[in-house]
């Protein structure tokens, strides 16, 4: 058995795997210099998110990878040295949910299960460079919450020419709304959330009885069987070219059970994930028990926002980890006082003991865009520091799927590291540097945008 | 604690009630008892509303006794006033009401001696949910229950003194959806009552989008295909509407997701909820009950009357929706005033064919009216000429009866959830 | 007017008398914490600040707590004095405006609706329908809903205004059918047939054939363009809980401002934002605020509120930046004219209320603000002010940076703010905001400039620190970003010496801290203002 790629599975996948090696592309945007083989990173404060900190460190990747990381490690004569004393070293935040970047989050039909973000990423945005600029190395790039199915996602780093350079990994997550898309309503939302589910078995019927018609003629045989027999015996003939696009990511989701012959032999899809939005706490009941009822709740990502907290009990049954909107604080009017009582929403979920991932703030003016900054708040808020760091960091990765390879400094991991001129967590401190898979991708000193904002233009310099 | 802090908001805010309202609270601060209080709408305002939580009520539901200046329980056996009953609660169900019972000690008390008690008043009809969006003109998909916000805080109906309400998908499509059967208070996990409660139908409706399919963009790939114009457009198609859904060997291109799950929840025998107000689409509900022998009961039903033999024969009960709203300076939405007098006749000879003929009759506000008062409608029948007693039942019994919940709610009995109302004076008089 | 405002304090005591929960205003408190910033000197390593009746009696390492005194200790906390906003844009009925508008944001489609519906009114076309709650996607109205008080006079008015909302102001009907498109129309609603939608309800036609004006930033009176005669203290609320947000941020006092939507507008109004109601207002009637720029002529174009729907019926003038100095030119010579008994004449002749206010103004007796954005609104400003012999402060000045020469000769004061990136709110709209400098703080600091720091209508989590917080990121040094929102603001209000500074005799409002201000992981834990505990979390 093997799992079929989707057709741009194929592209990322051969991308990824040679383009460290072949990153001539890359490099033109990416830094002045082709990434060297091996790079130190000395004198740093290192704040790995697994582990104790480390003062005074190095860090020494190659290749991409950390190869080694400690207070002594030994720095090999042809590796490319940063001295950065007085600095700290972070892993990259990731962004777990993000609709920006694209130019427009969702397909304006409400069932669009067939979309791929990474068909939309425009790379020259602004916005990707912003990441950067604040530290933010991975981005979960998903289809907006306008929508009922919205298609899959993709994880990319901010840099690079093209949606394939930009990916992680290939999208492992459909969009599914349970709250509703404009101009629709909640028994709208999950009526047309049923009817899309219920139409796939159709269409397999439908798939399975042509299958079986088409192999009679291939044997040149009459159909000797029933309408019915028919689409069962025909379900084992469907071949993975039959699917059509809109059906295949519906048929991933529901962890791919439909066998179907490739070239050699039966396979299976590739099971894909959900990231299910609820608006409110009334969406979480209808979230769980529709993907307990399609059988993909193991891969259900809940996204949360409003007052869901307040269905507390049902998250903690259903153990499935989430990530929250930027909305960390839910304000609420009593209606019989008039009183507003504020909520602080991650608290909430650390005390429940949920795996949880921040997301940034849309609005650009504020602080709230970084990462760190919500974590700081979180830990203003009673959540302990290290699980506010891990929110923006390690929970992230953890949900999308690629911890193995992000989210913390340790050895083995790719290299995406920020280098800040102080505690990430505190405000007052600068991004002054930022690795992406071992590459120096940003100086502050030579940010052009930056120096807009903070320095008068020379002709008016006092 | 907040339902503590919420207490003595309420108190704060009008002496009156303040020492009933901290009785309460020293009574029940164990289990869920919301307050709403209604402020300067009579001598007889719902000052508290308390529903029971339900499901596991042996372990969760609060334990206590009330005494009060008049008991209604509008049960069976007890259809009057008992002066100076006593109710006992035990985890969250009724366990007695009576004149002269003993009040046990391992139980709070709860003295009311210048407040009455009735049961929680059930909204038969309610505007809580708004129409769905969807544009099928038949459809068993819609759930009402999908629209729920089973975390609201609903202190509005609350204080109106609803404490169970019905919530159709809509009264705006032929064929809308499934209503439900929810509480207003309680833990969320509680407060569905019925989920799948009844398969609504209005008669008298012809505004679903003309077009259910519009045509897609031709291509390569796709050929030009001719909308699908979706029915009724007149009275005359919309029991044929329905039944062309029904038929056995229904076109099977013309099925789709929405009809299906008409069909399938017609085949399991779901209650049908049929709104219609002329005489002439009532006729029509009455014809879909007796052709195919399903539970109905009737909605709106403003010319009932002249049709109560026909309800009689098909079994149907009738849930009269009386207007409260009327166009005034103040007021641009409502019928006209004359409609007043024409419907408190109607409500007044339904009381005495229900009666006679044997068919319930409960009492509701107008469709949208997300303010109606089901004492008003109350008020405004008995002005008609319904007797008091009838009235009371029309907003808890017997609305409770036509929901088949006369079990649970709608009276004050041994055995029944524990949702009453706290009133400063008698339960109708406004 | 006085007599109006002689009722409404006499209310305040008699509601003080009973919300006051029985305040002894006699009591004594003690604040130990490790740090105590008096803002006016160096801040002191494990300090004690006494407070009795009202005031700071002692400050400093070794003062003797008296008996009975309540005694707050924070081992971890810093002490500051309570913040000031000295342009602060408070909403009067709704408290959850910044999260109403921000709910609009976050939605992408609900966003690029309300861009496209103020681009429309921007560029002049008439669009026959204004925003409302209806026109959001279902979730942004749900959380406006849901974050809206229940039940108000607003609430019910806004209701009549959203089912008129299709009527046109001016009599002109322009909604094409195609513009309409996607309006859903559900049973009830009410469409006076303009849009000639499927579901068109003729026979409920609204009786509300003047759209109603919504109160909403009602901080302008749009009768005129010189309006210096309106007080903003009659409009404002104290028992609005947008002072309650205010006060959770740790701000205890601010200078309400008028909209920037006249040419001259009202005089602001100087309160705190918490504590004994009898004692709220501080100032009633403070500085007159004008406005230079887009502001005045973008919303006069098309007559429109800033937060969408018809100010009146008339089309209002200025529209252009000449026409916004010439009002404002006019109405000071025409203050002189009146006062030689000359008649007045010209479509843009004040009313004869503000003349007396504007000779007071130009005599020094009044002070005046004026909010420009851009190098040639300040330098328009300055020049206006050199004309008339005006003495002014700064409001906003995105683009002070450009200015700061003439800023410094002409001794010019800047009430600075918000810092942004890129341009929140309705700023994205006028096109005023696009060239912000994040350091402009520091640069006014080093030019030696007097400046305050204010978070207008930024109302996030903690507003107005939040603006400090950018400022010290941005090379303010971290003791100037407390003092631009505590003692310099207090100065620039010309309050008395009492007020932004923790010294013996000064008020007491002070903010308790769990750390130091300007760090993201602290928060406010107490809040005392006038000697009285408003606030504790």
């Amino acid at each position: 058995m093997r799992l079929i790629e989707t057709r741009k599975g194929f592209r990322s996948a051969r991308l990824l795997g040679g383009w460290i090696a072949s990153a001539a592309i890359a490099t033109v945007v990416w830094a002045d210099a082709p990434p060297p083989e091996k790079v130190a990173l000395t004198n740093v404060k290192i704040v790995p998110v697994v582990g104790e900190s480390i003062e005074k460190g190095t860090i020494l990747i190659e290749r991409g990878k950390i190869a080694a990381l400690g207070k002594d490690v030994e720095i090999p004569y042809d590796a490319r040295v940063f001295d950065l004393a007085g600095k700290v070293a972070f892993p990259g935040t990731i962004d777990a949910n993000s609709y920006r970047g694209t130019d427009s989050p969702n397909e304006s039909r409400p069932v669009t299960p067939q979309l791929d973000t990474s068909d939309s990423i425009d790379p020259s945005q602004l916005y990707y460079e912003d990441m950067l600029r604040i530290g933010t190395t991975t981005l979960n790039i998903m289809p907006g919450d306008n929508t009922v199915i919205g298609g899959i996602g993709r994880v990319i780093r901010p840099i690079g020419l093209t949606p394939a350079e930009m990916t992680i990994a290939e999208g492992a997550f459909l969009k599914v709304c349970v709250s509703p898309k404009m101009g629709f309503d909640r028994m709208l939302q999950l009526a047309t959330l049923r009817e899309t589910f219920a139409e796939l078995d159709e269409y397999l019927n439908r798939l399975a009885e042509r299958r079986y018609d088409e192999k009679l003629k291939e044997d040149e045989k009459v159909m000797d069987v029933g309408v019915a027999e028919a689409k069962k015996r025909g379900r084992d003939l469907i071949r993975a070219e039959d699917v059509d696009d809109e059906h295949r990511n519906i048929l991933r989701v529901r962890g791919g059970q439909v066998k179907v012959l490739g070239e050699a032999g039966p396979t299976l899809f590739k099971p894909l994930g959900a990231f299910i939005s609820c608006g409110a706490a009334m969406d979480v009941a209808p979230a769980v028990t529709f993907a307990k009822d399609h059988g993909f709740i193991d891969r259900t990502v809940l996204v949360l926002d409003g007052d869901c907290f307040k269905a507390i009990k049902e998250l903690k049954a259903a153990a499935r980890p989430v990530v929250l909107t930027s909305n960390l604080v839910h304000r609420e009017t009593d209606p019989l006082t008039g009183k507003v009582t504020q909520t602080f929403v991650p608290k909430k979920f650390a005390d429940a003991g949920l795996l949880f991932a921040l997301t940034p703030g849309v609005d650009a003016s504020l602080p709230e865009r970084m990462l760190t900054y919500q974590a700081a708040r979180c830990v203003r808020e009673g959540v302990a520091r290290d699980e506010a760091i891990r929110s923006v960091t390690l929970s992230p990765a953890k949900i999308l799927g690629v911890a193995d390879r992000l989210g913390s400094l340790e050895v083995g991991k790719e290299a995406y590291i920020g280098i800040y001129s102080g505690d990430p967590l505190d405000f007052a401190s600068q991004v002054e540097k930022v690795f992406v898979a071992g590459v120096l991708a940003y100086e502050r000193e030579k940010d052009v945008r930056m120096q807009r904002l903070t320095e008068p233009p020379a002709g008016e310099k006092k | 604690m907040t339902l503590f802090s919420k207490h003595r908001a309420a108190a704060n805010r009008s002496s009156r009630v303040r020492p009933l309202l901290v009785t309460l609270l020293c009574a029940a601060a164990v289990g869920s008892v919301v307050v709403a209080q209604q402020a300067g709408r009579g001598a007889a305002a719902p000052v508290a509303a308390a529903p029971a939580p339900i499901g596991d009520a042996d372990k969760s539901g609060p334990s206590f006794a009330v005494r009060a200046k008049a008991v209604y329980p509008v049960s069976d056996k007890q259809p009057g006033a008992i002066d100076g009953g006593v109710m006992i609660v035990r985890n969250g169900k009724i366990a007695a009401v009576g004149a002269d019972l003993p009040i046990p000690a391992d139980i709070p008390l709860i003295d009311l001696r210048n407040e009455v008690i009735c049961p929680g008043f059930v909204a038969a009809a309610s505007a809580i949910l708004p129409p769905h969006a969807g544009p099928h003109s038949i459809s068993g998909a819609y759930q009402a229950v999908d629209g729920f916000d089973a975390y609201g805080d609903y202190a509005e109906q609350l204080a109106l003194g609803v404490t169970t309400a019905h919530i159709s998908p809509g009264g705006h499509r032929l064929a809308s959806g499934r209503g439900a059967i929810v509480k207003l208070a309680g833990p969320a996990e509680s407060r569905i009552v019925r989920g799948d409660s009844d398969l609504s139908i209005n008669l008298g409706v012809y505004n679903p989008p003309r077009l259910i399919k519009p045509p897609f963009y031709a291509s390569s790939d796709v050929a030009i295909t001719p909308a699908r114009r979706q029915g009724p457009e007149s009275r005359i198609g919309q029991l044929f509407q329905v039944e062309s859904v029904l038929a056995p060997n229904a076109d099977a291109g013309a099925a789709n997701f929405h009809t299906s799950a008409f069909t399938s929840a017609w085949s399991t025998g779901l209650t049908l909820r049929i709104q219609a107000r002329q005489a002439v689409d009532i006729e029509d509900a009455v014809q879909l009950a007796l052709r195919y022998k399903r539970p109905a009961y009737l909605v709106g039903a403003a010319e009932a009357d002249e049709l109560a033999d026909s309800l009689a024969t098909a079994g149907m009960s009738v849930v009269l929706r009386l207007e409260q709203r009327y166009r005034g300076p103040d007021n641009p939405v409502g019928p006209d005033p004359t409609a007043f007098d024409a419907q408190i006749r109607v409500a007044g000879r339904l009381a005495k064919l229900s009666a006679e003929k044997g068919f319930l009759l409960a009492l509701a506000g107008a469709e949208g009216d997300g303010a109606a008062d089901p004492r008003m409608s109350a008020a405004l029948a008995m002005r008609g000429g319904m007797s008091p007693e009838m009235a009371l039942g029309g907003i808890t019994r017997t609305a409770a009866a036509i929901l088949k919940l006369e079990k649970r709610v709608g009276s004050l009995a041994p055995g029944m959830d524990a949702d009453f109302l706290v009133m400063s004076g008698r339960p109708l008089d406004l | 007017m006085f007599a109006v405002r002689a009722w409404r304090i006499q209310v305040f005591a008699a509601a003080a008398l009973l919300l006051s929960n029985g305040v002894d205003a006699g009591s004594v408190i003690a604040i130990k914490a490790r740090l105590v910033c008096p803002v006016s000197g160096p801040a002191i390593e494990r300090g004690v600040v006494l407070i009795e009746d009202g005031r700071v009696t002692a400050i400093g390492t070794d003062v003797a707590i008296p008996e009975g005194a309540k005694v707050i200790d924070a081992p971890d906390g810093v002490v500051t004095p309570g913040l000031i906003d000295a342009c602060c844009v408070v909403d009067p009925e709704i408290e959850e405006n910044g999260a109403y508008f921000r709910s609009r944001f976050s939605c992408p489609d609900c966003a690029e609706l309300y861009r496209r519906h103020l681009k429309a009114t921007n560029g002049g076309a008439t669009v026959g329908h204004t925003l409302s709650e209806r026109d959001l996607c279902p979730r942004c109205r749900a959380k406006a809903a849901a974050e809206a008080p229940a039940a108000s006079l607003w609430r019910e008015v806004a209701g009549k205004a959203a089912a008129a909302e299709f009527l046109p102001a001016d009599g002109t009907v322009s909604l094409r059918a195609d513009e309409h498109e996607g309006h859903n129309h559900g049973g009830g609603d009410i469409c006076a047939g303009i849009c000639g939608g499927p579901n068109t309800a003729k026979d409920d036609a609204s009786p509300f054939a003047a759209v109603i004006t919504t109160p909403r930033t009602t901080w302008a009176e749009h009768s005129s363009e010189v309006v210096p005669h309106t007080l903003v203290v009659d409009s404002v609320n104290l028992l609005s809980s947008d002072f309650e947000r205010l006060l959770r941020s740790g701000i205890t006092t601010v200078y309400v401002a008028p909209d920037s939507a006249s040419v001259i507008g009202a005089r602001g109004a100087i309160v705190h934002t918490g504590g004994d109601l009898a004692k709220r207002i501080v100032r009633s009637a403070d500085a007159v605020k004008a406005t230079m720029g887009s502001d005045p002529s973008y919303r006069g174009r098309s007559n429109m509120m800033p937060a969408g729907g018809y100010a009146d019926m008339h089309t209002r003038r200025p529209t252009t930046r000449m026409g916004v100095d010439f009002v404002f030119r006019k109405a000071f010579y025409d203050a002189d004219r009146w006062q030689n008994g000359i008649p007045l004449h010209g479509a843009d002749t004040a009313p004869a209320a503000a003349f007396p206010v504007l000779q007071k103004v130009r005599a020094g007796e009044i002070p005046l603000r004026v909010q420009a954005r851009m190098q040639h609104d300040i330098i328009s400003a300055l020049r206006l002010a050199h004309e008339f012999g005006l003495k002014i402060t700064l409001d906003e000045g995105t683009e002070a940076y450009k200015c700061i020469p003439e800023l410094k000769a002409t001794g010019t004061a800047v009430i600075y703010g918000p810092l942004f990136m890129a341009p929140p709110g309705a700023r994205d709209f006028v096109n005023e905001a696009e060239n912000p400098l994040l350091t402009t703080p520091k640069l006014l600091s080093e030019a030696g400039i007097p400046f305050a720091i204010t978070a207008q209508e930024m109302r996030d989590e903690e507003s107005l620190i939040r603006q400090a917080m950018v400022a010290a990121r941005y090379g303010l040094p971290a003791e100037i970003a407390l003092k631009s929102v505590t003692l310099a603001a207090a100065n620039l209000l010309r309050l008395p010496e009492s007020f932004g500074v923790i010294k013996q005799g000064a008020e007491a409002d002070l903010v308790v801290w769990s750390g130091d201000p300007l760090k993201a992981d602290s928060r406010v834990r107490t809040v005392v203002i006038g000697g009285q505990v408003v606030l504790e979390n």
